[in-house]
């Protein structure tokens, strides 16, 4: 059992140091908490590359929302290409929703 | 002196009531067809009667992409062209006449190749008209990104009997009238 337990110690460690290990992503109750309006323009960039670098440590970038495996990967990288697209469109075309 | 006066208006009502009625039916076309035409394509082959013109393109009605064909002979490739619109633009007022309660199959025989709406992936070169309008007319207009003219579409999956509606954006590659579009980002 205390050898099983090293065993596995050592394997998460090895996928650590051989740049298996991928920074934690954002939850998606985390993604679904963030609401932009016209007054987040002014920070579009940072939002967007904040999305972007989510859906990279999701292994989402990129893909095809048919490709990916379960409902709960579709919601996520929806949600968070609805922030990026809604900041992307709004912000650029004022008159859009007017 | 006031019979042709009374004559006049009685005339003149006639007239205004003519152009109200006309104006009706304009509004009634106006309200179906939602798009101006796009996704063109023109075909001449020369043929006994002189020069034979096909010509093809999409258009919005009630929100689902049509297509409309017209085709026609004439002794110059211009004139076929013009008769071939004119017997497109027919067979669109067919579609949105406000009577047309039946339903036909046509087979349609053209060397211009069909588009229809299917399934994309990002980065497919694609007619605008080969992906739907989205369900939402607020996100239907189009927008301007990386200085491209863009607009959001729609598509619906069904899989293991649910259905998913995905949605996306499209961008045209120039900004030549008939260019094509890039499925830029689908979700």
């Amino acid at each position: 059992m205390k050898l099983l337990a090293t065993l596995i110690t050592v394997g998460l460690v090895g996928c650590a140091s051989n740049g298996a290990y991928r920074p934690q992503a954002m939850s998606y109750y985390e993604v679904e908490q963030i609401k932009v309006t016209n007054r987040d323009c002014s920070r579009a960039d940072q939002i967007i590359g904040q999305m972007e670098e989510q859906l990279r440590r999701k292994g989402y970038a990129g893909k095809n929302p048919e490709d990916l495996a379960t409902d709960e990967d579709r919601q996520y990288n929806s949600r968070a290409r609805v922030v990026i697209w809604s900041l992307r469109v709004g912000c650029n075309n004022p008159d859009r929703y007017k | 002196m006031k019979r042709l006066l009374v004559a006049g208006l009685i005339f003149t009502a006639t007239v205004a009531h003519g152009e109200c009625y006309m104006r009706s039916a304009i509004h009634l076309m106006h309200q179906a067809v939602d798009s101006t035409p796009v996704d063109w394509q023109q075909l001449v082959t020369p043929d006994t009667g002189g020069q034979r013109c096909t010509v093809r393109y999409r258009i919005q009605i009630n929100h689902n992409w049509q297509t409309a064909e017209g085709s026609a002979v004439a002794t110059t490739q211009a004139r076929a062209c013009a008769l071939a619109m004119d017997i497109s633009r027919g067979h669109v007022l067919q579609e949105v006449t406000p009577d047309r309660v039946s339903a036909d199959n046509q087979m349609v025989c053209s060397d211009l190749p069909e588009i229809r709406v299917h399934p994309v992936r990002i980065g497919d070169v694609i007619w605008q008209s080969e992906v739907d309008m989205h369900t939402i007319p607020a996100e239907r207009k189009d927008f301007w990104y990386k200085r491209s003219r863009c607009r959001m579409f729609v598509e619906r999956d069904v899989k293991n009997s649910n259905l998913w509606v995905y949605q996306g954006e499209i961008c045209q590659l120039s900004n030549t009238p008939n260019s094509k579009w890039q499925v830029i980002d689908k979700y």
